[in-house]
């Protein structure tokens, strides 16, 4: 539970390329691992926390996210109905701030699963999801440029799939 | 030392490997992929409430082909994906699913885990018994229920909800594995309706399951179905509906049904339709009421399109449902008269605290939700002790509050229909010093005259009144409301029927001079009697600028004026404008 002194507080964060960023508490903890790593150092303001797997301009992308989504509430523990209620829709702001390249929009992933931000992580991962819905193999490997590396076997299996597919 | 052959298929493998392995998308763990293609998983058939009347490509759309197709795109994702059976245990098969050696593929990659499909069989179009016959010279087809009945009956034990609509008429063989036991299945829906006409049923099996499903909690059975009752998969239920279509109905029958209510100790939602419920009802005068049932955790009962009010109200005094929250009774055919004897002076519900006693009839002349006609909510607030008899219709929440809806289709009734008479106020709410908040919406084109006399008259204790008239009706009718205020305050009685009243709001397409000069009549009566309005909202319309312009008093004789924008023709958001308009909560 967050105290008034705490929302006041600020954190400094210093990145992979030894970049540091101060913060307010209330957006820096959005990320679960800070706020864990914050609680293990107690009240020594001065300390910086280091985020060895993060870079400065993708920092600077997730933080301006927790900005935007500072007073979200705390997102509920993951439930055994987590899989059922999913859905690919994502909240016009988000949309919007994931319109990036596809090397910044991995790295924002990469990023939210490191910091253990689930929501963001969420938002990339449906941002995904999106780009690949209702596309053929071909269309998926051309857009993230994947080459078909099947041995013959699973060139073979793959064809009788499209082939049980085609049927009716 | 072996060495080595690296063949040119094994180089270009390698290579792809290598090419691959440096694009931004494998950066990812395997935990992300794996997130990402959870996205890709089909709903699950028992959230979809509406997936019939998803057309083929709405259907389709539920499909595993967008995870088939990525595990077609490289070995990394192929190796990840199909070892992952929680992507596959959520199946949707149409006409265009494909062959049943696919559905198999996707049983087999699913593992272990408990299954949930849904199965589409889309109607024949014109010459489709043709082209089906033309089609095993083509190629294979199969009907959806075939497929599944050939790649998943050994999987009967696996299978948690089964959602099955169909259109053509099945043989017994397709329906094999009907017989099977599903010890895991919680939710099974059937929807048959075969294209002759003749009446003919989709057969159910007598040993439907085998007897065995120990699990089963939802069971929905719509369109021409051959069922028996004497089956004890019912044992658990918590959600019964049955809703036989009209060209054959099954002979459900008093006695049996009873006896299924009776059979069913967990049940909380209860939902008969016209032909179940009609066929159902032609032995009630030979029942005994000693047969009455007890359903205990009845919680939601829903008796949609009767044609026989007495008949049902005959059925409702057959179960004793003391959890009873929520009633809704729709009703086709002329109506006035049968709401009247649908509702008694008291439906002995017992309301418990923090409780919601909710009672909707819906009375229409045709089928479908026809949005025009009137729509009267008397909000009611309950002054009740716990316990106590609950008023019929009545919406019992926080606050001791409860909320009376009638939904009255006026389209084509004829005028001498008579509409909201004491009569049916004083059924619909017994106790009307009790109702504190009074709601009158007309919705398009409503041409009748409502009773505002006599329905001010009767609820003594009014506070806060709304009416609110489409902007684009044009009936004058409404304006009697205004001739009302006008006379009772010029009869210079200090006991005006509508003394209670402190908020008003109106929302009408057009107020005339006259009428405003009789509300403000009507305020400057409540002033004098020291009962000054303390709200009042008026509609922003242009001839009513003009009108204040001339009464410049107005403002002076409520505590507050407010402007009512235009009230939207979206039936949803009147309903949600509903709690909070005005400046008053009705709720």
């Amino acid at each position: 539970m967050s105290t008034t002194e705490d929302k006041t507080r600020k954190v400094k964060l210093v990145t992979s390329d030894n970049e540091e960023f101060e913060v307010d508490w209330e957006v820096a903890t959005r990320s679960v691992l800070i706020k864990h790593m914050l609680e293990d150092i107690g009240e020594s303001e001065e300390q910086a926390i280091p985020l060895p797997n993060v870079t400065a301009n993708v920092l600077k992308k997730v933080l301006e996210w927790c900005e935007h989504h500072r007073k979200d509430p705390e997102p509920a523990p993951e439930s055994s109905d987590d899989n059922r209620k999913r859905t690919l829709e994502i909240g016009d702001w988000d949309a919007k701030f994931i319109q990036v390249d596809q090397e910044m929009l991995f790295e924002i992933i990469l990023a939210a699963n490191y910091l253990d931000i689930k929501a963001l992580l969420d938002v990339g991962c449906k941002t995904v999801a999106n780009m690949i819905k209702g596309k053929q193999p071909e269309e998926i490997r051309k857009m993230f440029n994947i080459v078909n590396d099947f041995t013959p076997e699973e060139e073979a299996q793959i064809k009788k799939e499209n082939e049980w597919a085609e049927d009716r | 030392m072996d060495t080595e052959v690296i063949t040119p298929d094994l180089h270009r493998i390698l290579e792809a490997q290598q090419h691959n392995i440096r694009q931004p998308v494998s950066s990812c763990p395997s935990e992300i992929l794996e997130s990402i293609f959870q996205h890709l998983v089909p709903p699950s058939p028992s959230d979809k409430d509406d997936w019939i009347a998803q057309d083929l490509r709405g259907f389709k759309q539920f499909s595993s082909d967008d995870l088939i197709a990525c595990s077609q795109v490289c070995s990394l994702w192929r190796s990840l994906i199909i070892h992952l059976p929680s992507l596959w245990d959520k199946i949707w098969i149409s006409d265009e699913f494909g062959s049943s050696s696919k559905l198999e593929m996707i049983d087999q990659r699913s593992r272990e885990r408990p299954l949930e499909v849904a199965i589409f069989e889309r109607r024949i179009p014109r010459f489709g018994r043709v082209i089906r016959r033309l089609r095993p010279m083509v190629g294979p087809i199969l009907s959806p229920v075939v497929k599944f009945s050939l790649a998943l009956s050994g999987s009967m034990s696996r299978i948690q909800t089964l959602r099955i609509s169909s259109h053509i008429p099945w043989k017994h063989s397709c329906t094999h594995f009907l017989t099977f036991p599903a010890p895991q299945l919680e939710y099974f829906s059937m929807r048959a309706t075969t294209e002759d006409g003749n009446g003919n049923s989709v057969h159910i099996p007598l040993t439907l399951f085998a007897h065995y499903t120990p699990a089963l909690k939802h069971l929905i059975l719509e369109g021409q179905l051959d069922f028996t009752w004497n089956c004890p998969i019912f044992r658990n239920l918590t959600t019964l509906k049955i809703q036989p279509l009209l060209v054959r109905p099954p002979e459900y029958g008093i006695r049996r049904l009873l006896r299924l209510a009776r059979e069913c100790p967990n049940l909380v939602a209860l939902s008969l339709s016209q032909d179940a419920f009609r066929d159902a009802l032609d032995g009630i005068e030979d029942v005994s009421p000693v047969v009455r049932a007890y359903m205990p955790s009845l919680d939601r009962l829903e008796l949609e399109d009767f044609d026989n009010a007495q008949s049902c109200r005959r059925f409702l005094s057959f179960i004793h449902a003391p959890a009873l929250t929520f009633l809704e009774i729709s009703h086709r055919g002329p109506c006035v008269d049968v709401i009247g004897s649908l509702l008694p002076r008291s439906f002995a519900f017992h309301s418990r605290s923090q409780e919601s006693n909710f009672v909707k009839v819906v009375a229409s002349e045709g089928r479908g939700n026809s949005r025009n006609g009137i729509h009267v909510a008397l909000a009611i607030v309950s002054t009740l002790h716990e316990y106590g008899d609950a008023s019929l219709i009545s919406l019992y929440r926080q606050h001791r509050t409860f909320q009376c809806q009638l939904l009255y289709h006026a389209s084509g009734s004829p005028k001498s229909t008579p509409f909201l008479t004491v009569g049916i106020l004083r059924r619909l709410c017994p106790s009307p010093e009790n109702v504190e908040a009074l709601l009158v919406r007309s919705l398009e084109h409503f041409r009748r005259s409502l009773p505002y006399q006599d329905m001010l008259d009767y609820f003594p204790a009014i506070e806060a009144l709304e009416v609110v008239y489409d902007r684009d009706n044009l009936n004058q009718e409404c304006w009697q409301l205004f001739e009302y205020f006008g006379s009772m305050a010029r009869s210079g009685s200090d006991s005006l029927a509508v003394s209670s009243i402190t908020r008003i709001t109106i929302d009408l397409p057009t107020l005339p001079l006259a009428a405003i000069r009789n509300l403000v009549a009507f305020l400057e009566h409540q002033v004098a009697q020291d009962q000054r309005i303390s709200y009042l909202g008026i509609p922003e319309l242009m001839d009513v600028e003009n009108s204040l312009s001339t009464i410049p008093s107005l403002t002076s004789l409520v505590g507050r004026l407010v402007r009512v924008p235009a009230l939207s023709k979206d039936y949803d958001q009147l309903e949600s404008r509903w709690t909070d308009i005005g400046g008053f909560r009705i709720l």
